[in-house]
């Protein structure tokens, strides 16, 4: 009975204690940051470092200006390399890629080596005829030949997620053999 | 003397069919069905339908009013009866104004029924309808119909409902819907209408394609195909609770689900082990079973009505061509042999018939065969497409897919491809229908189901 009375009182002792350190330690902190703001020169500096200040902002702003184009460049390279991905293209009813749609595929694992840290996801597309269920699967069928093709050209295969929208999205919203056939595609959307 | 006026009748509608079939001649000249063969295809119809033959002579003397006063209301009504007890194919229906034909058919029937009506107008609309065998026989059924002035539509389904079932014993198709997919700002959605084409309802904003959707056997719940979190996963859409839930979500493309007959299972294609194979998985959960192994894509399963049997789509000979197989996985067997395309099963709640599609040279058209594939009859003729075959629950018609207007819209027909009827007619594109099967709430299912939630 005395004992737990004496470790309430210690308790509350060591807590006051706490928050007295706590206080102390927040009350200190605003004098910090007012000592900081006189330690800036700029204000009162002779003419000369001025200059010289000058002259490094604008030799910094050149090298900024060099840096941004260069960087730009890169972009508009990365876009220009994006856009120039080819459509792989099917006959009706199969998913093997004919040579055409080799040398498509051939040319974007081309540009997939040089940018190694793409990933993608490989659309599967159908044209319009055939039954809805079947096409779905027929889509996924042929971003799979496109993965497998990339795979063999030595890309890894993590880098590639496929996705078939069967008949739901087709380019070209024809009835006949002309938008059939550009609608029968894989198509490569790098994220 | 009754089994010589029976073997007469069923004479009689033989010699009707042939010559309704050697009509149809010349328009499959290239699909090569000779005189000999259509003969054939008739008999093997007339054994597995011989019902037909004794279809009941309906008279249908029309619904009246019992005073002076009158109501547009009692119109609809006769209309929607007329146009429903002649859609279910299950009558040889006359009306009032056709000369009864004596020396036809009507002698030799055996069953002659006469159906009419009287209404009184008041606050609501009241209909006694009633059922007699003779003319002057008092009647053998009688029921009254209190209903609301817009309310005559669904009241006829209800008429007509009790009708078949007072007459027939069949499945009462006049209260059934057709769910199917509707294209709005380019993206498929869930609708459903009366099976006449009549009170359209959208039920999902998935913003997602809504596609292949099957309506489950107890009436309540569409499952689907759509893109969820990763490719082509399947829903359950809840009528009750208009909602929908994730029923298998996998990596891969999981499609085309299909109930069993009594509702337990649901068949599916998924390719969630590499490539597109068969399924099934309980509907509460559970381990799918799968069912098919091969390199090839196996897709849209159907259930045979016994439960026994699943009919599908596989191109493992390099064209999609249809199979049968247990439902186990045993016991493959080939359906269609000729054609480079065959797909999309739908077996017949009877059993004894499965429609399926076949790109021909004149387009994407329905057959329908025997479940052994003896006979293949081509149902629908035409450029274009005529596709998604899915039955009503009497086994008596088929829902389909057609572009012949210019755009995709839901029709249905009789097993023999005629009495063609359009079901919608808006600007729409429509597809992948799917009967329902008889429902209890059919009136109810439009009635705040309309708005976005």
């Amino acid at each position: 009975m005395k004992k737990s009375t004496l470790n309430r009182i210690l308790l509350l002792a060591g807590l006051m204690l706490l928050i007295g350190v706590l206080a102390v330690g927040c009350a200190k902190k605003p004098p910090v940051k007012e000592e900081a703001p006189p330690a800036a020169p700029i204000v009162a500096a002779p003419d000369t470092a001025g200059q010289a200040a000058r002259a490094a902002a604008e030799i910094e702003a050149a090298e900024r200006a060099k840096r941004e184009a260069a960087e730009k460049a890169a972009r508009e390279a990365e876009q220009g390399a994006k856009s120039s991905l080819q459509m792989v293209y099917f006959d009706y009813d199969k998913s093997n890629l004919r040579p055409d749609a080799r040398s498509a595929a051939e040319f974007d694992a081309g540009v997939l080596q040089k940018y190694a840290s793409w990933t993608a996801t490989i659309e599967g597309h159908c044209d319009e005829r055939g039954t809805t269920e079947y096409n779905l699967a027929l889509g996924e069928k042929r971003a799979g030949s496109v993965k497998s093709f990339f795979i063999e050209s030595g890309l890894a295969a993590d880098r590639f997620q496929v996705i078939s929208y069967g008949e739901e999205r087709p380019a070209d919203p024809g009835h006949a053999e002309a938008a059939w056939a550009k609608n029968r595609r894989a198509v490569l959307v790098i994220k | 003397m009754n089994s010589s006026l029976h073997n007469r009748s069923i004479l009689f509608f033989v010699i009707i069919v042939v010559s309704s079939i050697c009509l149809r001649a010349p328009l499959q000249a290239q699909d090569s069905t000779t005189a000999a063969e259509a003969k054939h295809i008739c008999e093997v119809f007339l054994r597995s339908r011989v019902a037909l033959a004794d279809r009941i002579l309906l008279h249908y003397l029309g619904v009246k009013s019992g005073d002076s006063l009158t109501d547009p209301a009692a119109d609809t009504l006769n209309q929607v009866l007329v146009r429903d007890l002649t859609l279910c194919a299950l009558f040889d229906l006359r009306l009032p104004n056709v000369k009864p034909d004596t020396v036809g058919a009507a002698h030799l029937r055996r069953a002659v029924t006469y159906l009419d009506g009287v209404y009184a107008v008041g606050l609501n609309l009241r209909v006694k309808m009633r059922l007699r065998s003779d003319f002057n026989a008092k009647p053998f059924w009688e029921k009254e119909y209190q209903f609301a002035r817009d309310k005559a539509r669904p009241i006829a389904h209800r008429i007509a409902a009790d009708v078949i079932r007072q007459c027939t014993g069949e499945p009462a198709i006049t209260e059934t819907r057709i769910a199917f997919s509707g294209q709005v700002d380019g993206v498929k959605e869930l609708f459903s209408m009366t099976f006449d084409g009549f009170d359209l309802v959208r039920h999902t904003w998935e913003k997602n394609p809504v596609l292949s959707p099957a309506w489950s056997p107890n009436g309540k719940q569409i499952a689907f195909t759509s893109f969820g979190v990763y490719q082509a996963d399947i829903f359950i859409y809840d009528l009750d609770a208009k909602s929908s839930r994730p029923f298998f979500s996998a990596p891969g493309v999981d499609q085309a689900p299909a109930w069993s007959p009594d509702g337990q299972w649901l068949a599916y294609s998924s390719s969630v082990d590499g490539n597109a194979e068969i399924y099934v998985c309980r509907t509460d959960g559970g381990v799918a079973k799968r069912l098919t192994y091969s390199w090839s894509i196996e897709t849209s399963p159907c259930w045979s009505p016994s439960g026994h049997e699943i009919a599908y789509t596989s191109d493992q000979l390099g064209k999609p061509q249809v199979f049968i197989m247990d439902t186990d996985g045993a016991n493959q067997r080939r359906l269609t042999m000729i054609g480079e395309y065959n797909d999309s099963p739908a077996w017949s709640p009877r059993g004894d018939l499965i429609a399926y599609v076949r790109r021909d040279t004149d387009g994407f058209q329905i057959y329908v065969t025997d479940p052994r594939g003896e006979r293949h009859v081509k149902a629908t003729t035409g450029p274009g497409y005529n596709m998604d075959p899915s039955w009503s629950p009497d086994g008596m018609r088929i829902a389909f897919t057609s572009d012949r207007t210019g755009i995709f819209q839901i029709y249905t027909m009789d097993i023999y491809g005629r009495g063609v009827e359009i079901a919608t007619t808006g600007t729409m594109n429509c597809s992948n229908p799917t009967w329902s099967p008889v429902l209890e709430n059919m009136g109810d299912i439009g009635i705040n189901n309309t708005k976005e939630p």
